[in-house]
């Protein structure tokens, strides 16, 4: 698990990953809310997993899994952390245009400069989006295959 | 039934136009700030920038501005209700060749200058990011028509 090797780093990359992380959980707990807006139950659905559990884990500390965007807080092999996303190609048809790009502001509104006390506007990154992922993983969750697999299906907010 | 009195039809659309004048300085200030992403190119290809007034070329469209490089198009336009919007696309097969590094520096510039903190009115849904999708195919045709009135081409300086 490449986090671990993050207790060797030096004061400056522990600050870093410090604020990454709490980033991570910022961006997380604002799509949450967001989703509360979404009409259908599917888009309200997401899938969090907490790889500490994970004895198989590399580089992955946490994911999260939507239909519509996938997260997930990382370590490389320095134990440097990063998040990274990817966003289906349907996203914007299943959300609006106008929820989509509200979605992919709150990542950048977060970990910009202005909002977290170290610069870590570098630690994004884009990935492709495989819906055979989230897809495997509802599958996990519902075979109760592994306990750090858990499902939230958020309340529609009024 | 509600009915909009005359002072508040004139109340919102002096704030309509407010709203828009903030868009547009938005517009302007993003352009800029991407234009220097551009400089780290060996190419001139990749560093060239076309910006279209398409309010000066008599043409009727709800399009006002427009900046389109090889990686992305970013677009002012007119909805409408008369709001001022911007839209974003990269270019998809960019997005495949370079990576996704210049993708999120490109990003970043569009949020942070529409952000609610920078902008002295919230025009945060003033933008819609598109998918990523072909631009290079309509830069580079752009590019064959060269310039006129109301479409200007400049090469950034490549910065070493």
């Amino acid at each position: 698990m490449n986090y671990l090797q993050a207790i060797h780093l030096p004061d400056r990359q522990k600050v870093r990953n410090h604020e990454i992380k709490k980033c991570y959980f910022k961006i997380i707990k604002e799509i949450a809310e967001l989703s509360t807006s979404f009409k259908s139950e599917n888009l309200r659905t997401r899938i969090e997993i907490d790889h500490k559990q994970n004895q198989n884990a590399q580089s992955e500390i946490y994911e999260v899994l939507t239909d519509y965007i996938y997260l997930c807080l990382n370590a490389d092999k320095q134990g440097h952390f990063s998040i990274a996303y990817a966003l289906n190609d349907c996203a914007s048809v299943y959300l609006g245009q106008a929820l989509y790009t509200q979605v992919i502001r709150i990542l950048y509104k977060l970990t910009a400069s202005s909002n977290a006390n170290v610069n870590i506007e570098d630690c994004l990154q884009v990935f492709p989006y495989y819906s055979e992922v989230f897809d495997d993983a509802r599958n996990i969750v519902r075979n109760k295959e592994y306990n750090y697999y858990k499902q939230i299906i958020e309340n529609k907010g009024l | 039934m509600t009915v909009k009195t005359q002072d508040e039809e004139v109340q919102l659309a002096q704030n309509l136009k407010a709203r828009n004048k903030e868009v547009e300085k938005s517009y302007h200030q993003i352009t800029q700030a991407v234009k220097p992403l551009l400089t780290v190119f060996e190419s001139k290809k990749y560093r060239t920038c076309i910006e279209v007034n398409h309010a000066k070329s008599g043409k009727d469209t709800n399009l006002d501005q427009e900046f389109i490089c090889f990686f992305w198009n970013l677009t002012l336009a007119t909805n409408k209700a008369g709001y001022k919007m911007l839209y974003f696309t990269y270019d998809e097969d960019a997005l495949a060749k370079f990576g996704a590094r210049m993708y999120n520096k490109a990003l970043r510039q569009l949020y942070k200058h529409t952000m609610f903190e920078a902008t002295k009115l919230n025009i945060e849904d003033s933008v819609r990011l598109n998918n990523p999708a072909n631009v290079q195919s309509f830069f580079i045709n752009r590019l064959a028509n060269g310039e006129n009135d109301f479409i200007s081409i400049s090469i950034e300086e490549k910065v070493n």
